[in-house]
C-alpha cells in the first residue's frame, strides 16, 4: 500500500479537481463565480455538524452536504441572473464573505474557534468515488440537450434565447451544480483535515479554485481536471523552492493570461477542423 | 459624547476608505477592469514611508511626497506589465492576472519584511485636543485633512482640467475619444498614476493610524474597497467617496454598539443588496450597468 | 471519437502526475541518526515567534551534536512550517509521523494548531511535545500522547493579578479579547474574569474581535465612556500593541495588564512607550541571572543577531535537551518505532525536575509541566521584575 502522506496527496488531488469544476460549471454558462469558497464552506460545516453531533453516517452525509451546497446554489443563482460580468464576480465576492462572517460568528459551528473533533472518514475511495460520479455526470451533461443549452449560453445569452432556450433555467442549473460540486469537495475536505475555521473557505480558496480551472482551461471538459492535478502535485516537488511557490504562482497566472488565457487544454486541442467560436476567458 | 468620538473614528476609517475606492472607481470608468491588486499599491505605499520614515529619517511630509512617486510608477507598471495584455480580453482574464500581482507583490514583501507586523515608525507628536467633550488627537486631524483634501483636488482635476477632461471622456466611450484624437493610451497610464497614487496616500495614512503594517494588509481594505464602490456606483467618483465615509462610519458603530465580528458582514451584505436591488449603485446612473 | 481522444489524453496526464508522485522522494535514514521532527510557524502571523523559536531549536541541535550526539548519534530534526494555521499543521504532522518517521514531533506552536494536532499524536502514538501551547487543559484533553512545556495564564496571572490590583486599586475592569485565538478567548474569556471575580474586581464592559482587527479606535472609546480603573488585554502581540498605542492615543491613562500572549520582547517593540506600565507573568525572563539562563541567552543572541530569546524558544531548547535524556534513559533506539515512540511518550510522562534554561520542574499528569511564572513590569521598553 502506500504511505500516509502519498495518500494525502492524491486525496488533494481528488478534492481540488472537484473544487475546480465547482468554478468550470457556471463558467460554461458564462457566470463567472468568485465565491465558490462559500459553497465549499457550506458543504464542509454541513457534514462536520453532520457526522459529529448527529452521528450521520458519512456516505449520506456526503450526499446531504452536496445537496444543501447545490440548494443553496439554486437560491443565490436567481439574482445572481440579473447580473452580468464584472457585477457577479463582485457580487458572488460578496456572498462569500457574509457567509464566511456567519460561519465565524455563529456558535453551533464553532465561532470564531472553528470546528474541531471531525473524524477522519475520507479516503481514497470515498473521494474518488464521488469524482468518478460528478465525472460520469459531467460527461454525459456535455452531450445531452443541457450541454448543447450551456454551449448556446456561452456563446450569445440573447441568442439562446431567442432560440427558444430557457436560460434562467440552464444558468440556474449550473449555478447550483457548481455549488454541489464545491459542497462535495467542502465534505471531503472537512473530513480529512479534522479541523474547519471559516477562513479556509474565504477570498484564497475561492481564488485557488479560478486558478485551477483556469489554469487547466476554461473551455475544455478535462481542463480543470489537468489543471487541478498539476497545480496540486508540483508544489510537493518544489518543497525545494518551496518559499517561492507562491511568487511562480502569481508570474504563472500573470503570464498565461497575458500569453495563453484559455489555459493548457483547450476543446479543439485535438482536433483537426478549424475552431468555431471558442470564447475567451 | 462617546457618540460623537465613534463618529470621529468613523471619519477617519472612512477617509482611508474613500481614498482607496477612488483609485478602483478612476481604473473601473476607465477599462471597465477591477484592478485587484490595488490594495497592495496601498500596503507598498506604507512600506515606503515606513523606510523613508523609519530609514531615511525624512519627515511625514518627505514620505507623502515620496510615496506618492514610488506608487505612481509603481501603478504604471503594473498597468504596462500585466493590465496592458489582457484589457481587451473578456472579464476572466484581468482578474486572473492582477490577483497574479496581488500575489507576487504580497510574497515579495513578505520575503523582504517578513509576514507579521511591524511598528510603523512615529511621525506626528500625538497631542489631544478636546472639543465638547469630544478628544481629537492630532493624527485623527492630518488624516481627514489630508484625505480631504485629496478628494477635493481629485475632484477639480476631473470637472477643470484637461487631462480630468480626457479621463472623463475616455471613460464615457473609449473609441469614440480615440476618433476625436485624444491619445488614450496616456490618459490611461496617467490614470493608473493617478490612482495608484491616492492608494500610497492611503497606505501613509493607515501607517500613521494604527501604528503597524505588514504585508497582506492590502488584501482585506482592497476588497473592502470593492465593496464600497459597487454601494457607491462603479466609475462614480462622488459615489466613491460618499460611500467611502459611509462604510467606514457603519463599520465603526457596528463595533460599538453591536460586535466587531459582524462588521464585515454588513459592508459586504450591504453590497451584495445593493447589488439585487439597485446595481447602478447608490449614485449611479441606469445605463452604467451594461458591462 | 475525438472526445475519446481528449478523455485519453487526460487519463494519461494524470496516471502520469500519480505515477510521479508515487516514485517520487522518499526520506531516507542514514544509519546512526536520530530523527525527530518539529511544526513551528515559520510564515503567518506567528511567524515572528516561529523564527525566534526555530533558533531555539537550532541551538540546542548544534548543542547536542557538538558534545557528541545522544549515544555518539547524530541528531536530526525535520522541521515543517505550519504557516500559523492548523491545517497545515495537520499536514506536515501526517508526514511527520508517516514518511519521515520520526520518534517524536516538537510543537506545534498555537493552542489552535496543537487542538487539532494533538488528536493526530494519539492516532499515530507518537508524542506531539509543544513548546508554548497554553491554553489550560489542552494536554490534559488529549492523554496520553499531547504533552505541553508551557504556562498557561491559569498558572502565571493569579500573582500577576494580585500585585496589579494592589498597584493601582483596581476595582473596576474593561477586558479587550480576541475571540479567535484559542489562548486568548480562554484567558480573555474565562480565566481572567475568573481571577477578577475571586479578588473582588468588577468586569464593566468587555469588547471582543477577530485575530488581525486593524482599527481598534471603535473598542477604545467604547471602553473611554465606561471609564474604568484599568484595562485587561487578551489578544495577539500585534493587536494587543495596536489596542495599547490607540488607548493612548485617545488619552486614557489605566494601567494595562495582559496574559501569556504578550510576554516577549516584541510587544513591547511594537507598543513602544504607551505599554509602560503594563503587567503581566511570564515564565522564562531574559535578564535571569541563572547560570544556564545566561548561558543560553548569550548563545542565542551569537546566533541571531543580537536579538533575545522569547520564551517559546527557551521552552523549545528545553524540549530537545529533554528528548535527548529520555532517549539515553531508554538506553539508546531499538530499532523498533512503534516501540521506541511509545518509550518516550512514557518517558516523558514521567519527567521529574528536569533543569533547563528556565529552571527545574517536572511533568504533571495532566501533561504539562509545573511551572510556575514571575510577575513582569513593562518599563522604557523592557520586561522587568518588580521589586
Amino acid at each position: 500500500m502506500i504511505d500516509a502522506y502519498t495518500e494525502s496527496i492524491l486525496i488533494f488531488v481528488g478534492i481540488n479537481i472537484l473544487l475546480a469544476y465547482s468554478f468550470y460549471i457556471p463558467m460554461a454558462t458564462n457566470q463567472i463565480s468568485g465565491g465558490q469558497g462559500a459553497f465549499m464552506g457550506i458543504g464542509a460545516y454541513v457534514s462536520a455538524a453532520l457526522t459529529v453531533n448527529f452521528h450521520v453516517p458519512f456516505a449520506l452525509a456526503l450526499a446531504a452536504s452536496g445537496l444543501v451546497a447545490g440548494a443553496i446554489g439554486a437560491v443565490v443563482g436567481f439574482p445572481a441572473l440579473r447580473i452580468r460580468g464584472l457585477y457577479l464576480v463582485i457580487m458572488t465576492l460578496g456572498f462569500a464573505e457574509v457567509v464566511r462572517v456567519f460561519f465565524m460568528t455563529n456558535e453551533y459551528f464553532g465561532g470564531a474557534y472553528g470546528f474541531s473533533g471531525i473524524d477522519e472518514l475520507t479516503n481514497l475511495p470515498y473521494v474518488y468515488g464521488v469524482l468518478a460520479l460528478v465525472l460520469v455526470l459531467l460527461f454525459r451533461l456535455e452531450r445531452s440537450h443541457i450541454g448543447r443549452a450551456f454551449q448556446a449560453i456561452k456563446e450569445n445569452d440573447l441568442a439562446g434565447e431567442t432560440l427558444g432556450i430557457n436560460v434562467t433555467r440552464y444558468k440556474v442549473i449550473a449555478f447550483a451544480l457548481g455549488a454541489m460540486a464545491a459542497g462535495l469537495g467542502g465534505a471531503l475536505y472537512a473530513h480529512y483535515a479534522l479541523f474547519i475555521d471559516s477562513n479556509n473557505f474565504g477570498f484564497h480558496r475561492s481564488i485557488e479554485m479560478v486558478i485551477f480551472a483556469v489554469f487547466g482551461g476554461i473551455n475544455a471538459l478535462w481542463g480543470p481536471l489537468v489543471g487541478a492535478t498539476i497545480l496540486t502535485v508540483i508544489p510537493e516537488f518544489l518543497r525545494v523552492i518551496q518559499e517561492w511557490r507562491m511568487v511562480f504562482y502569481g508570474l504563472m497566472m500573470i503570464l498565461l493570461m497575458a500569453f495563453r488565457p484559455q489555459g493548457l487544454l483547450t476543446k479543439h486541442m485535438f482536433r483537426r477542423e478549424k475552431p468555431q467560436g471558442e470564447t475567451e476567458p | 459624547m462617546i457618540f460623537l468620538q465613534q463618529v470621529v473614528n468613523g471619519l477617519m476609517l472612512g477617509c482611508t476608505y474613500a481614498l482607496v475606492a477612488l483609485g478602483y472607481t478612476l481604473i473601473f470608468g476607465l477599462l471597465r477592469l477591477i484592478h485587484m491588486a490595488h490594495g497592495e499599491v496601498l500596503m507598498i505605499g506604507a512600506y515606503t514611508a515606513l523606510v523613508i520614515i523609519g530609514y531615511l529619517h525624512g519627515n511625514l511630509f518627505l514620505a507623502l511626497v515620496g510615496t506618492m512617486m514610488v506608487t505612481a510608477v509603481l501603478g504604471i507598471t503594473i498597468y504596462l506589465a500585466s493590465i496592458r495584455f489582457v484589457e481587451k480580453g473578456g472579464h476572466l482574464s484581468p482578474l486572473v492576472s492582477t490577483i497574479g500581482v496581488a500575489i507576487v507583490l504580497q510574497e515579495l514583501f513578505t520575503k523582504m519584511f517578513t509576514g507579521e507586523k511591524i511598528a510603523f515608525p512615529e511621525t506626528l507628536a500625538v497631542k489631544n485636543i478636546q472639543l465638547g467633550g469630544v478628544t481629537f488627537s492630532t493624527v485623527q486631524v492630518v488624516i481627514i485633512v489630508i484625505a480631504l483634501a485629496c478628494m477635493i483636488v481629485l475632484y477639480r482635476v476631473l470637472k477643470g482640467t484637461m487631462i480630468g477632461k480626457c479621463i472623463r471622456a475616455v471613460s464615457e466611450n473609449m473609441e469614440t475619444s480615440r476618433l476625436l484624437g485624444i491619445p488614450v493610451f496616456r490618459v490611461v497610464v496617467a490614470t493608473f498614476g493617478i490612482a495608484s497614487t491616492l492608494a500610497g496616500i492611503a497606505g501613509v495614512l493607515v501607517g500613521i493610524a494604527y501604528h503597524s503594517i505588514y504585508p497582506l494588509m492590502g488584501i482585506e481594505i482592497g476588497l473592502k474597497g470593492l465593496a464600497i464602490i459597487i454601494i457607491g456606483g462603479m466609475g462614480n467618483v462622488v459615489g466613491a467617496m460618499v460611500s467611502g465615509l459611509l462604510v467606514g462610519m457603519m463599520e465603526i458603530f457596528s463595533v460599538a454598539y453591536i460586535s466587531s465580528s459582524y462588521k464585515d458582514a454588513f459592508t459586504f451584505g450591504l453590497m451584495v443588496l445593493i447589488l439585487i436591488w439597485k446595481p447602478e449603485g447608490l449614485f449611479g446612473k441606469r445605463a452604467d450597468t451594461r458591462v | 471519437m475525438m472526445r475519446g481522444r481528449t478523455l485519453f489524453n487526460g487519463m494519461v496526464g494524470v496516471a502520469l502526475a500519480i505515477a510521479v508522485v508515487l516514485a517520487g522522494p522518499v526520506a531516507g535514514a542514514q544509519a546512526g541518526e536520530i530523527k525527530i521532527g518539529a511544526l513551528i510557524p515559520l510564515t503567518g502571523f506567528a511567524s515572528g515567534f516561529g523564527q525566534n523559536q526555530k533558533v531555539g531549536l537550532e541551538l540546542a541541535v548544534e548543542e547536542i551534536n557538538a558534545a557528541g550526539g545522544i549515544n555518539g548519534n547524530t541528531l536530526e530534526v525535520i522541521t515543517y512550517d505550519t504557516e500559523s494555521k492548523g491545517e497545515k499543521a495537520i499536514f506536515g504532522f501526517r508526514r511527520l509521523a508517516t514518511q519521515d518517521k520520526v520518534l517524536a514531533v516538537l510543537g506545534p506552536f498555537l493552542s489552535t494548531e496543537a487542538e487539532v494536532c494533538f488528536p493526530l499524536a494519539n492516532k499515530y502514538e507518537i508524542i506531539s511535545f509543544s513548546a508554548s501551547a497554553a491554553k489550560p487543559g489542552l494536554a490534559a484533553k488529549h492523554r496520553p500522547f499531547g504533552f505541553t512545556n508551557s504556562t498557561s495564564d491559569m498558572d502565571t496571572l493569579p500573582p500577576a493579578v494580585d500585585y496589579w490590583q494592589k498597584t493601582h486599586n483596581i476595582k473596576k475592569v474593561c477586558i479587550v479579547t480576541d475571540i479567535k485565538d484559542a489562548l486568548n478567548k480562554s484567558t480573555g474569556k474565562i480565566v481572567m474574569p475568573m481571577l477578577f471575580e475571586k479578588r473582588g474586581i468588577e468586569i464593566i464592559g468587555t469588547s471582543d474581535f477577530v485575530t488581525g482587527e486593524m482599527d481598534f479606535s471603535a473598542h477604545v472609546s467604547k471602553f473611554k465612556g465606561l471609564n474604568p480603573d484599568g484595562i485587561a488585554v487578551s489578544c495577539t502581540v500585534a493587536d494587543a500593541a495596536g489596542f495599547v498605542k490607540e488607548a493612548r492615543k485617545q488619552g486614557l491613562t489605566q494601567p494595562f495588564i495582559g496574559g501569556v500572549a504578550i510576554q516577549t520582547p516584541k510587544f513591547l517593540e511594537l507598543a513602544g512607550k504607551d505599554a509602560d506600565g503594563t503587567v503581566t507573568a511570564a515564565s522564562f525572563w531574559v535578564e535571569s541571572l541563572d547560570a544556564q539562563s545566561q548561558a543560553f541567552v548569550k548563545a542565542f543572541r551569537k546566533l541571531y543577531e543580537g536579538r533575545a530569546p522569547n520564551p517559546f524558544a527557551a521552552n523549545m531548547h528545553e524540549n530537545v535537551f529533554i528528548i535527548k535524556k529520555l532517549i539515553e534513559d531508554m538506553g539508546g533506539l531499538s530499532g523498533d518505532l512503534a516501540a521506541d515512540r511509545k518509550k518516550i511518550q512514557q518517558g516523558l510522562a514521567g519527567l521529574k525536575s528536569f533543569k533547563g534554561v528556565t529552571g527545574t520542574f517536572s511533568m504533571l499528569e495532566t501533561g504539562t509541566v509545573d511551572k510556575s511564572g514571575y510577575v513582569l513590569i513593562a518599563r522604557e521598553g523592557e520586561w522587568e521584575r518588580p521589586e
